[in-house]
C-alpha cells in the first residue's frame, strides 16, 4: 500500500508541475504583457516598474517560473483586470458555490443511477432492462444547455415553481461568506433562517438535477454493464449454488466486484460533470467558477482565467488522487497492477 | 445462374468485416447509422435544399409557427424566427457549421492524433510507466475546458473555434492509438511477424493497423458526438460562431429572449442537435458492443 501510494502521489506532484508549468506559460501565449496577465497590475500603472523588477521581467525564464510559484502557494494570484479585486480571495467564494451544485449532482447521480443500474442488470434484455438502457442512452445524448432551457420552460415559466436564474431572493440579505448558500445562511445571523433555507433550496432543485442526468446515466450504464459481467462469473454461480438468495449474491458478491470497474470510469463522469457545470452555471447565473470563467473570457481578464483555469483541474486532478487512493485501499488487486 | 463455390476457400474476414456483421444485425445501430447517413447528405446538398437564404427576412411573417399548427403557413414548412427568418432554411444551413464542421475538426484531429500516437506506440525507448501514468491524470482534464482556454488566447470567432476543438480533441485519440499499438504488441501474430523481419511501417500499417481500427472506429464516433456537443455548447455560450450564422448552439441561445413567445424556435434546433448527438452515441455504442462480442466468441 506505501509503494501504491508514493507512486500516486508521485504522479499527481507530476501532474501539478505540469499544469503549473503550463498556467504560467498561458501568461505568455494571452495577448499583451506577462506580467500584467500574471498580476493584474496595467503597463501604465506607476506600480508596474516595481512589480515587473520583483517579478524578474528582464530574468531568465526558469527564475520568472520560480517565482510565480512562490506567488502562487502563497496565494498572490494578482488582481482582476476588470475589477481590480484580489482573484484570490474570490476565488474560494466561486469554488464553494460551484461545489454545492457539483456535490449535490455527484449525489443524486450516485444514489439514483447505482441502484437502477444494479437493477437493471438483474432484468438483462428484459423490457424493463431495454427501456432503462434506451433511457440513458437518451439521457446523456441530450444536450445539458437545451434540457436545461426545457425544464425552465416547463417548471420555471409553465407551471412556476421554481425560481429561474440566482442563488436566493436578494431580498433575505444573505451576505456572501463562504461562498455556498447553505453554509452562509446557516452561519448568518438572519431572522428569517428556516424560510432563506428553503428558498435557497428552491434554487437549487433545478440546475442540480439538470447537471445530474448526464453522470447518473453514464453511471447506470456502466453499472448495468459492470453487474452484468458479474454475474457471469463462476463465483457467482458457485455462491447461489451455496444457498444464498438473489439478494444476497447481488449485494455481497456481485456488486462489490462491479463497483471496482465502474470506480476506474468515475473521474471521467466527474471531469464531464465539471464542463457541464460551466455551461449550466452561465444559464442559471450561478456565482461559481464556470460563469467567473465564462465572464473573465468576454472580459479578457486573464488573472480571472489563469485561476480558474487551475482551481477546474486542480479539482479534477484532486478528485482522481482520491478515486485512486480509494480504490487502492479497498481493492488489494489494482495495487498490484 | 446462382453462384457456386466450385474450390474449398478459407473465408478469413477482416476484423472491421466481423464487426460489422454484428453490426448489421440490430435494427436500432443500423437505424441509427441511417439517420446518420442522411444528416451527412443534409450537410453536402443543404444549400441547394434550403429554400430561402437564411438572412432574408419576411416582414409579413415575424414569429410564424411551423405549418402543421393552425396559424401556420405552408410556404415556411417550420415557420419562422422572430426577424421573419425561415426556420428551415436556417436549420438546413446549419448542419454545415453544426454537424459538417465537427466532421471536418474530427477528420484533422484524428489523422494528426493517430499518426503521433502509433509513433509513440511502436517506440519502446521512453520509460512507460511514470509517464502514461501523468497523461492519464492530464488526459481526465476535459476537452471544454482545453477549448475555452485556447479560446481566451486566440479570440472567439469561426476559424478560431474550429482551430480550438481540433486542438483540444488530439490528446484523446494519441491516447487511444497509443495504448491500443501497445496491447496489441505482445501479442504473438505481432512477435511473428517482427521474427519474419517486417520492418517497423510495415508492421504498422499492414499487422497491427487492421486489428485496432475498430477501436479507432469507435473513438472517432466518441469524438464526433464530444465535438458536436462542445461547438454548440460555446456558440450557446456566445463563445463560439456568431449570431447571424445559423448554427444551432447560437440558435438555441438565441431562442432565450423568445421561448415564452414562439417555442418552436427553441424546441427544433434543440431536437435536430439531440438526434443527431444521439444517433452518433448509438452508432458508437453498438460498435462497442459487436466489438466486445468479437473479443468475447
Amino acid at each position: 500500500m506505501i509503494r501504491y501510494l508514493s507512486s500516486r502521489l508521485f504522479v499527481f506532484i507530476i501532474a501539478f508541475f505540469l499544469l503549473t508549468v503550463f498556467t504560467f506559460s498561458l501568461n505568455f501565449f494571452f495577448p499583451g504583457d506577462p506580467v500584467t496577465n500574471m498580476t493584474g497590475v496595467r503597463t501604465f500603472s506607476d506600480y508596474y516598474p516595481v512589480i515587473s523588477e520583483i517579478r524578474g521581467a528582464d530574468k531568465n525564464i526558469a527564475f520568472q517560473y520560480i517565482n510565480y510559484m512562490q506567488n502562487l502557494l502563497s496565494g498572490n494570484w494578482g488582481a482582476s483586470l476588470s475589477s481590480g479585486d484580489y482573484v484570490f480571495e474570490h476565488t474560494y467564494q466561486h469554488l464553494f458555490a460551484s461545489l454545492e451544485l457539483i456535490v449535490g449532482a455527484l449525489v443524486l447521480a450516485v444514489l439514483i443511477g447505482v441502484p437502477s443500474g444494479i437493477f437493471a442488470a438483474t432484468q438483462f434484455r428484459g423490457p424493463i432492462d431495454k427501456g432503462v438502457i434506451s433511457l440513458a442512452m437518451a439521457g446523456y445524448s441530450i444536450p445539458v444547455f437545451w434540457l436545461a432551457q426545457l425544464l425552465i420552460l416547463f417548471f420555471a415559466v409553465k407551471l412556476d415553481w421554481l425560481p429561474i436564474t440566482g442563488q436566493i431572493n436578494p431580498l433575505y440579505g444573505i451576505a456572501p461568506q463562504s461562498g455556498s448558500i447553505l453554509i452562509d445562511i446557516v452561519i448568518s445571523d438572519s431572522d428569517y433562517k428556516a424560510a432563506a433555507l428553503q428558498d435557497a433550496l428552491n434554487h437549487l432543485i433545478l440546475p442540480v438535477i439538470i447537471l445530474s442526468i448526464m453522470p447518473m446515466m453514464l453511471l447506470l450504464r456502466l453499472m448495468r454493464n459492470a453487474t452484468q459481467d458479474m454475474l457471469q462469473k463462476p463465483y457467482v454461480k458457485a455462491a447461489r449454488a451455496r444457498g444464498l438468495n438473489e439478494f444476497q449474491v447481488l449485494i455481497k458478491h456481485a456488486v462489490p466486484n462491479a463497483t471496482q470497474s465502474v470506480l476506474q470510469q468515475v473521474p471521467l463522469i466527474f471531469s464531464l460533470l465539471l464542463s457541464n457545470s460551466i455551461v449550466i452555471e452561465s444559464i442559471f447565473n450561478w456565482p461559481g467558477i464556470g460563469n467567473w470563467l465564462v465572464r473573465a473570457i468576454f472580459e479578457r481578464d486573464f488573472p480571472v482565467i489563469q485561476a480558474c483555469v487551475l482551481i477546474i483541474a486542480l479539482t479534477i486532478l484532486l478528485f482522481n488522487l482520491v478515486v485512486d487512493l480509494y480504490r487502492g485501499w479497498r481493492f488489494p488487486i489494482v495495487r498490484q497492477e | 445462374m446462382p453462384h457456386i463455390n466450385l474450390y474449398y476457400k478459407d473465408e478469413n474476414p477482416s476484423p472491421l468485416t466481423l464487426v460489422w456483421r454484428r453490426f448489421n444485425q440490430r435494427l436500432l445501430s443500423m437505424t441509427a447509422l441511417y439517420i446518420l447517413l442522411a444528416m451527412i447528405l443534409v450537410v453536402i446538398f443543404s444549400p441547394i435544399l434550403a429554400p430561402y437564404s437564411t438572412s432574408m427576412q419576411f416582414a409579413d411573417a415575424v414569429s410564424l409557427p411551423p405549418s402543421w399548427t393552425e396559424q401556420g403557413n405552408i410556404q415556411f414548412l417550420m415557420g419562422t424566427d422572430d426577424l421573419g427568418r425561415d426556420m428551415l432554411s436556417r436549420l438546413l444551413i446549419g448542419s454545415i457549421y453544426s454537424l459538417g464542421l465537427p466532421i471536418l475538426m474530427v477528420a484533422v484531429s484524428s489523422i494528426i492524433g493517430m499518426v503521433v500516437g502509433a509513433v509513440l506506440g511502436i517506440d519502446r525507448t521512453i520509460k512507460y510507466q511514470t509517464f502514461s501514468r501523468v497523461f492519464d491524470t492530464l488526459l481526465s482534464i476535459p476537452s471544454f475546458l482545453m477549448a475555452l482556454i485556447i479560446i481566451a488566447i486566440l479570440g472567439t470567432g469561426l476559424f478560431n473555434v474550429a482551430l480550438a476543438i481540433t486542438l483540444s480533441l488530439i490528446p484523446q485519440f494519441i491516447f487511444v492509438t497509443r495504448n491500443a499499438v501497445h496491447q496489441e504488441w505482445h501479442k504473438d501474430y505481432v512477435t511473428a511477424s517482427r521474427l519474419n523481419g517486417c520492418s517497423k511501417p510495415y508492421l504498422l500499417y499492414r499487422v497491427i493497423l487492421p486489428n485496432i481500427t475498430p477501436i479507432l472506429v469507435m473513438q472517432l464516433t466518441v469524438s464526433l458526438s464530444v465535438a458536436i456537443m462542445d461547438i454548440a455548447a460555446l456558440s450557446f455560450l456566445g463563445l463560439g460562431i456568431q449570431s447571424p450564422t445559423p448554427e444551432w448552439g447560437s440558435m438555441l441561445a438565441r431562442s432565450l429572449d423568445e421561448v415564452y413567445l414562439s417555442p418552436w424556435s427553441m424546441v427544433l434546433p434543440g431536437v435536430t442537435l439531440f438526434v443527431t448527438i444521439m444517433s452518433i452515441n448509438i452508432v458508437g455504442d453498438s460498435l462497442r458492443r459487436a466489438l466486445s462480442e468479437r473479443v468475447n466468441s
